[in-house]
């Protein structure tokens, strides 16, 4: 796999995220860690189906994160019968995880593992880019495009194959 | 700053051989007496002001976010900044960040500065330097912005020199602090970027009033007549002219050489850009074709005849554009030459015989009387010889080259939406252009997918023959940009604006780099209208939402009135008058509450920021001059929210609601500290969706001084639009309400039950600021 940006002119430096292939060890590196997972408004564009949404839920669900959603989608969220989740802006959330003192959504303290997915590519560039250089978290991107501004990155995948890697990330949690 | 002029006042002198009572000597410009005191900052320079800055910079933290992990930006580079590394200069990550924000301000504020200067130049040269500065009996403040900065009240045109005078020194000063080896301070150089902002909009001012005046636009007018938009709107069986930019002079030589050879209505002027928003202004009879993303799509269809570019916003491979289409390009400013040879001592004939015979596919005109004869006389010449110029393929040539498309994805890796292309291709080849026809409504005609494409498939002109249908359709009504805000209309809103019973000022300007596509501003400003906000636009943003029609057939100009009251759509005019935005909020510091305005910036700044409750949304920001506008709204406490693109800024600055030690302010009435809610929360914000936006947009709207009812009515838009995208109340709604008479009636029990579980308290509604120098009882906490 090429650790290659999606964005043909975005070129990140030096400090590339690793690219991951197993999904079983990004599954325990989800479950080992204080994890929130940021799930965007574009997850609602990548497929027409929400099968990727519900994986992504049930990874989060059973490896123990928590859900934050972005860019006032959480109706829509809720709609799918999700409600453990909680809400706020992308950047607001990227502001929170670079501050050590930050409470976390339940009081216990900031968080270790930054995972996102649904995010449009700039997008999470800039917000993966802004807590790899001011903030000691970790941060997985599970979009299925490189984001070389992650600790660690999926290659970029078709969207049926990014699918499957979800469902066995899932899988491998339920063993 | 040095000032360049001197005024001595004596009270008495007594010489050997006279005695002098009340003498007073100026040296250089003379300042007419005012009635109003020169406030404590006349012409700042740029740390005069840094303690103001540094109060909304605690309160507004900047959020860096790196593009890359380098500097690049001298031969000691390339330098890794990555995680705390420093350069070999010695400045960091978020020095380096924040210098860039800063050199982007820099070249805005310096283009409209420039901008200002030619015009008024120009304007001083051909009406004089005593032209008055009448902008209409309804609007006798004329200059908020430069009042406010300078501390001058300007009357001619010529006063509007020594304006620039200051301005420019200032961007010089400014522009040498980001070299190498001088600020090393990230919150200083922000403190920068907020003096930068606040010059670009003093520039900005003086270009519109100064082009107001002189070419009779409308001055303050809401009734400005509705004109032509869109790229169905221009005849294309007339000879065509196509102005691009910003600088409306050439424009309007064109205009009146129509009008001196009895040729108006025989040639179709149309424009893009700002150039157009004032050729309208100018002469109502002209086209408007679209903002900036219309710019590649109009030429390619073939339609222009001879494209006259004079400054900003051109693209720079425009004469490779007008060469593939046969027409020639002028090109009117110094600051776009485009490697043309220069024909300003021409004979005008020659020109047009040069031109029109293609010997050179354009020409340097830097005589903007001769650019108006040049382009009409080519128009007539070549029109009828390209009648038959071909700008897009055929369908038949489309599904044809559709199908030497080889589906590897460069396109859409180019595109900056990322929009699914090589899907609109895979259909194109059996004959199916609906994919590509969709993609149009989404495509903001930057062209980067053709650069891309390995097979060299010209897929941009592809996507707009697909949408052909819907380019020849688009034609629209807009509202011609109105200029300054009337001081009438201000002492009618006033009141209601301060004491929050218009919900807010939304003000959408900016670029056209749409994430979405432009439809999602037109329902952005449709929502905020119907809640009757006062929506105030500008630019190429005023554009767009000129470019939908409801299902009557009607735009929102013409749907909505122009004055500047609530549920009113006020189009100012180009991106030069988005001084006039700034303007009506310290008019109404001025106006409504009678805070004196000369050089008294720190004043009216902490009464905007804490009274009057304006956003402005850069749903599409893409340029410097965007980041400059942006910035002098920080500074005057006007929070700005941006589309997705914009977080390419690489910067936000956001307040944190959940510590609440950074949202105490003095109440001025005992100078006790008060805690008054995070309002507004942000300064400067990257929305992800227009929903997202709209819910942020009405909650910065709230401002410390919202009276109970005020606070109501806000909360009535905050809530009712969480509550449709989020599905249930906001989270942070404990935080707004002060007092139980801020519940909005009609949700008053869920409010309550919810303040309840969170434990809420009331608290104290002060008269706020953050300048103790305001606090009117001397007993200032620590």
């Amino acid at each position: 796999m090429r650790a290659e940006s999606w964005q043909i002119a975005e070129i990140p430096g030096p400090t590339k995220a690793v690219i991951l292939e197993r999904p079983k060890a990004i599954a325990q590196i989800i479950k080992r860690n204080r994890t929130v997972m940021a799930i965007g408004s574009e997850i609602f564009r990548m497929k027409e189906d929400t099968t990727h949404i519900r994986l992504l839920l049930e990874l989060s669900r059973l490896a123990g994160a928590h859900v934050a959603v972005t860019g006032a989608t959480l109706r829509r969220f809720r709609e799918m019968g999700c409600e453990k989740i909680y809400a706020i802006s992308a950047f607001e959330l990227a502001d929170r995880l670079e501050d050590p003192e930050w409470p976390g959504f339940d009081g216990s303290g900031n968080y270790s593992l930054l995972v996102m997915a649904g995010f449009k590519y700039y997008y999470g560039w800039l917000i993966l880019s802004g807590i790899k250089h001011y903030s000691d978290i970790k941060t997985i991107s599970l979009d299925p495009y490189y984001q070389p501004h992650a600790s660690y990155s999926l290659p970029t995948m078709a969207l049926d194959k990014w699918e499957s890697f979800l469902r066995s990330m899932v899988e491998s949690l339920k063993r | 700053m040095v000032k360049k002029d001197l005024s001595i006042k004596v009270d008495e002198l007594k010489t050997s051989t006279a005695l002098f009572k009340n003498l007073q000597i100026t040296i250089g410009r003379v300042e007419e007496e005012w009635e109003e005191p020169l406030g404590p900052t006349p012409m700042p320079s740029m740390t005069m002001l840094r303690d103001w800055d540094l109060k909304l910079l605690q309160r507004y933290k900047p959020l860096y976010l790196p593009f890359c992990d380098l500097c690049c930006l001298c031969t000691f580079g390339k330098c890794d900044l990555t995680k705390g590394k420093r350069g070999a200069c010695g400045l960091d990550m978020s020095a380096q960040q924040s210098r860039i924000v800063l050199l982007a301000c820099c070249i805005g504020a310096a283009t409209h500065c420039n901008h200002a200067r030619e015009l008024v130049d120009f304007l001083v040269e051909k009406y004089g330097r005593d032209t008055p500065l009448d902008l209409g009996g309804q609007v006798n403040l004329e200059a908020p912005n430069i009042r406010l900065v300078c501390g001058i009240k300007p009357k001619t045109l010529g006063d509007l020199e020594y304006v620039l005078d200051y301005v420019e020194e200032q961007i010089t000063a400014l522009l040498s602090a980001t070299h190498i080896g001088q600020e090393g301070s990230p919150i200083d150089f922000e403190s920068k970027v907020f003096h930068t902002g606040m010059l670009d909009h003093v520039a900005m001012e003086v270009a519109d009033i100064a082009q107001i005046v002189a070419y009779g636009f409308p001055k303050g007018d809401p009734e400005a007549p509705l004109v032509s938009l869109g790229f169905g709107t221009v005849d294309t069986t007339k000879p065509v002219i196509l102005v691009i930019g910003h600088n409306v002079i050439p424009a309007t030589y064109i205009v009146d050489y129509l009008n001196l050879t009895g040729l108006m209505g025989e040639v179709e002027v149309c424009g893009l850009c700002c150039t157009a928003h004032d050729t309208v202004r100018y002469n109502p009879s002209a086209k408007i074709v679209g903002p900036i993303s219309w710019e590649l799509r109009f030429i390619r269809t073939g339609i222009p005849d001879v494209i006259v570019v004079d400054e900003q916003c051109i693209r720079a491979d425009i004469l490779n554009e007008a060469k593939k289409i046969g027409a020639p390009l002028v090109a009117a400013s110094e600051k776009a030459c485009h490697g043309l040879i220069n024909m300003t001592d021409w004979d005008a004939e020659k020109i047009v015989s040069t031109l029109a015979e293609g010997k050179e596919p354009g020409g340097l005109i830097l005589d903007p009387e001769k650019v108006g004869e040049v382009a009409v006389k080519l128009a007539m010449k070549l029109a009828p010889q390209r009648e038959n110029v071909k700008g897009l393929p055929s369908k038949e040539e489309l599904v044809r080259y559709a199908s030497s498309c080889r589906q590897c994805g460069m396109c859409r890796r180019a595109c900056p939406n990322s929009l699914p292309i090589p899907e609109g291709m895979r259909l194109a080849a059996n004959g199916d252009l609906s994919k590509l026809a969709e993609i149009y409504d989404y495509c903001i005609a930057c062209g980067r997918c053709e650069h891309s494409c390995p097979a060299s498939l010209p897929i941009f002109n592809m996507i707009d023959k697909a949408a052909e249908y819907k380019l020849k359709s688009e034609t629209f009504k807009i509202r011609s940009g109105r200029g300054p805000i009337q001081d009438t209309e201000i002492r009618n809103v006033g009141r209601p604006i301060v004491l929050g019973e218009i919900p807010g000022i939304i003000a959408f300007v900016g670029c056209a780099n749409y994430a979405q596509g432009g439809q999602e501003l037109v329902e952005m400003a449709e929502e905020f209208l119907k809640r009757r906000f006062i929506v105030v636009v500008s630019g190429c943003a005023a554009m767009t939402i000129g470019m939908y029609k409801n299902e009557e057939g009607k735009t929102l100009y013409e749907l909505y009135p122009g004055d500047f009251d609530a549920g009113c759509l006020v189009n100012v005019g180009s991106c030069v008058s988005n001084a006039h935005i700034s303007g009506a909020a310290i008019k109404i510091a001025n106006i409504f509450a009678k805070r004196n305005l000369r050089a008294n910036y720190r004043e009216i700044a902490d009464y905007i920021l804490n009274r009057v409750g304006a956003v402005g949304i850069a749903w599409g920001a893409m340029s410097q001059k965007a980041a400059s506008i942006a910035s002098g709204f920080w500074r005057l406490g006007v929070p700005v929210i941006v589309g997705p693109h914009g977080a390419k800024y690489r910067r936000m600055l956001l307040g944190r609601k959940d510590k609440e030690e950074d949202w105490y302010v003095y109440d001025a009435r005992t100078g006790k500290k008060v805690y008054v809610g995070p309002v507004p929360e942000h300064l400067f914000y990257a929305a992800e969706t227009k929903e997202e936006a709209m819910v942020m947009a009405a909650k910065l709207c709230m401002r410390a001084n919202d009276t109970t009812k005020g606070r109501a009515i806000k909360l009535t838009h905050y809530v009712d639009l969480y509550k449709k995208y989020f599905g249930r109340l906001p989270d942070d709604l404990h935080l707004f309400v002060r007092r139980e008479a801020d519940i909005p009636i009609t949700m008053k029990d869920e409010i309550v039950k919810e303040l309840e579980r969170r434990g809420w308290k009331e608290s104290d509604i002060p008269d706020p600021t953050l300048l103790e120098e305001l606090v009117r009882v001397r007993k200032v906490e620590s």
